[in-house]
């Protein structure tokens, strides 16, 4: 067990909140990402009083007004609706999707995760096979696959995401527990008498909680942009909903004469995923180099 | 090694299958496809005359038999849309698909190693610190959004290159590319990774205390320990290449499984939909096989039994 060297004479022995944010905010980028982040969020929560503009209504007398209009700093698309208005309230979607999947597929994998890895058995096996089977699938193809089966729109969206997602955790969380669960703690809580069940929320689960967090939040990213991909293809968020996705579809279909309709969409797709990523990046390192790339 | 050979192969017919069982249950619970080939004013008799011809009007578990012991012949049975056999469809488009996988995942190679082996050699340096902001960047930026704008770019205002389609090189540039940004971005970051965990290594160590020039201990002594943990994101990478061929293939007309895929999904057409997560798991599975394979045969440490 290392032991921390005593302070020098007359050095000052900071608070742990202060030496935790010393060592936090070295991280230059993380810092950008939280910021970047922070301002979405802010965008998405006061979408309507940025914009004057609804996102679902139009003036077809105004359609296709190029960047830098009157009134239209990013220009209208082929219904004459303001795309910045769109890009604010399609915020709101794309942070929705991102945040609810996370936490559904995040606690449902969890928790098959932290079975299959404590009592292992006939339980593991099976889940561990069905993981295996549904990883050997692409991601987008699969959730393409269930999203044309349950239909489209926001909710059966979100359980299309949690289904193609949930085995990232499970695996994740067995691996962990399966690690845990030969320590010595463990098996004096065994010893103690403690059912499993109170093993697994006490003493396992706050150990796996950190890997948890640092997957979960690099995965709100790639579920933003797989969530503008399958609406992109017209299985996802359907109109009169507002959606990244939608946006480039519709972008795509006036490449010709209107550029602003897929360049400023994607530009906010990107911005946010890089946030998003940014912040998990940093969340690994400060919390689990082991999981650096 | 024959008998971990035998056994992946059996592991891959049980993944088709139970891909396949899950898809076909999925598809055959909701929705019925019946209605959407016929104009919504069919009559009721002739809604039931194309569902007997097509054979959903029997027991779900029948409908499953027959479908099982035609599959293991290759029989999917024929594209409710283009009336064709469905897997012939599939096989006629794959070349297609495995064109531009085949150069995307090329290209990745060819731009990720030297980003990589470049940053990890001046580590902390300016030119490193512009490697991992092109990696980051390229992780986080929307492939198919890339397309686009390369569209936009190269196609609609400069005119150098083909909006969409296959044919010439031309046609190939902007879809590789677009296919291929997040992957080489991930390669990229591994291979500097990688070679920062070689660098620091006794063995490469000795080499510089011998007075070797910092090429030879880069690409003759580190490099290729480097690119072992490479070798196997390429296997697991190729499920992610053929998922973004299905979104890439649509941005740009492309003729490949991914486009022919959608168009069945949007149709449910059953068939074909089957046939293309038969043939798709096929294909990850065996080459996920093989890069194993290989990885054995560049790392003599792996051993299979």
């Amino acid at each position: 067990m290392m032991v921390e060297p005593l302070p020098a004479v007359g050095q000052t022995i900071l608070p742990a909140y202060l030496r935790t944010w010393r060592r936090v905010s070295r991280h230059k980028a993380g810092l950008v990402g939280l910021v970047i982040v922070l301002l979405i969020i802010t965008a998405a929560f006061l979408a309507g009083r940025l914009t004057p503009y609804r996102p679902d209504t139009g003036d077809m007398a105004e359609n296709l007004l190029p960047p830098g209009s009157p009134g239209h700093v990013l220009g209208t698309d082929q219904l004459g609706r303001d795309v910045l208005s769109r890009i604010l309230y399609g915020s709101r979607v794309s942070l929705a999707i991102g945040v609810y999947t996370v936490v559904v597929a995040g606690a449902l994998g969890t928790m098959i995760g932290l079975v299959a890895g404590f009592r292992g058995g006939w339980f593991d096996t099976i889940a561990m096979r069905l993981v295996d089977v549904q990883l050997s699938f692409p991601f987008i193809l699969l959730a393409l696959v269930i999203s044309a089966i349950l239909g489209g729109g926001f909710r059966n969206l979100i359980l299309t995401l949690v289904i193609s997602t949930w085995v990232m955790y499970a695996r994740l969380v067995r691996g962990e527990v399966l690690a845990i669960k030969q320590k010595e703690f463990v098996e004096a809580a065994r010893a103690g008498g403690a059912p499993d069940w109170r093993i697994i929320l006490r003493h396992v689960l706050p150990n796996v909680s950190t890997p948890i967090i640092i997957v979960s939040s690099l995965q709100i990213a790639q579920l933003i942009v797989a969530e503008a991909a399958i609406s992109f293809l017209g299985f996802g968020v359907q109109p009169p909903d507002v959606s990244w996705g939608l946006m480039l579809a519709d972008g795509r279909d006036y490449m010709m004469n209107a550029w602003w309709l897929a360049a400023f969409p994607g530009v906010a797709l990107a911005v946010t995923a890089l946030g998003i990523n940014l912040i998990g990046d940093w969340l690994r390192d400060v919390w689990d180099p082991r999981l650096r790339i | 090694m024959t008998r971990y050979i035998a056994r992946r192969l059996m592991e891959t017919i049980v993944v088709v299958f139970l891909s396949l069982t899950a898809v076909f249950l999925m598809l055959h619970l909701t929705g019925d496809p019946v209605k959407l080939f016929l104009p919504t004013d069919a009559l009721p008799s002739q809604i039931a005359e194309v569902r007997h011809r097509l054979g959903f009007d029997r027991p779900i578990w029948i409908q499953y038999l027959s479908f099982v012991t035609k599959a293991a012949r290759g029989d999917f049975g024929e594209s409710l849309r283009y009336g064709a056999p469905a897997l012939d469809l599939l096989l006629e488009r794959f070349p297609a698909t495995f064109e531009l996988t085949a150069w995307a995942m090329l290209f990745s190679l060819l731009t990720a190693i030297p980003i990589g082996v470049i940053s990890a050699a001046k580590r902390n340096s300016f030119v490193d610190y512009t490697g991992i902001m092109v990696t980051v960047i390229g992780q986080a930026v929307p492939g198919f959004w890339l397309g686009i704008m390369g569209i936009i770019l190269f196609s609609v205002k400069l005119g150098w290159l083909p909006t969409g389609g296959r044919g010439s090189w031309e046609h190939l540039v902007l879809p590789t590319v677009t296919l291929a940004a997040y992957t080489a971005a991930r390669f990229a970051r591994i291979t500097r990774s990688s070679m920062l965990d070689v660098l620091s290594l006794d063995y490469v160590r000795t080499a510089r205390a011998k007075g070797l020039a910092e090429r030879y201990v880069l690409y003759r002594h580190s490099l290729k320990n480097a690119l072992i943990p490479l070798l196997t994101l390429v296997g697991l990478q190729l499920g992610q290449l053929l998922g973004g061929a299905v979104v890439t293939e649509t941005v740009f007309s492309w003729p490949g499984i991914g486009r022919l895929l959608v168009q069945a999904l949007l149709n449910r057409d059953f068939p074909l939909v089957l046939a293309g997560v038969f043939w798709i798991s096929l294909v990850i599975s065996l080459t996920n096989l093989l890069v194993d394979l290989a990885y054995a045969w560049v790392n003599p440490q792996i051993r299979y039994g």
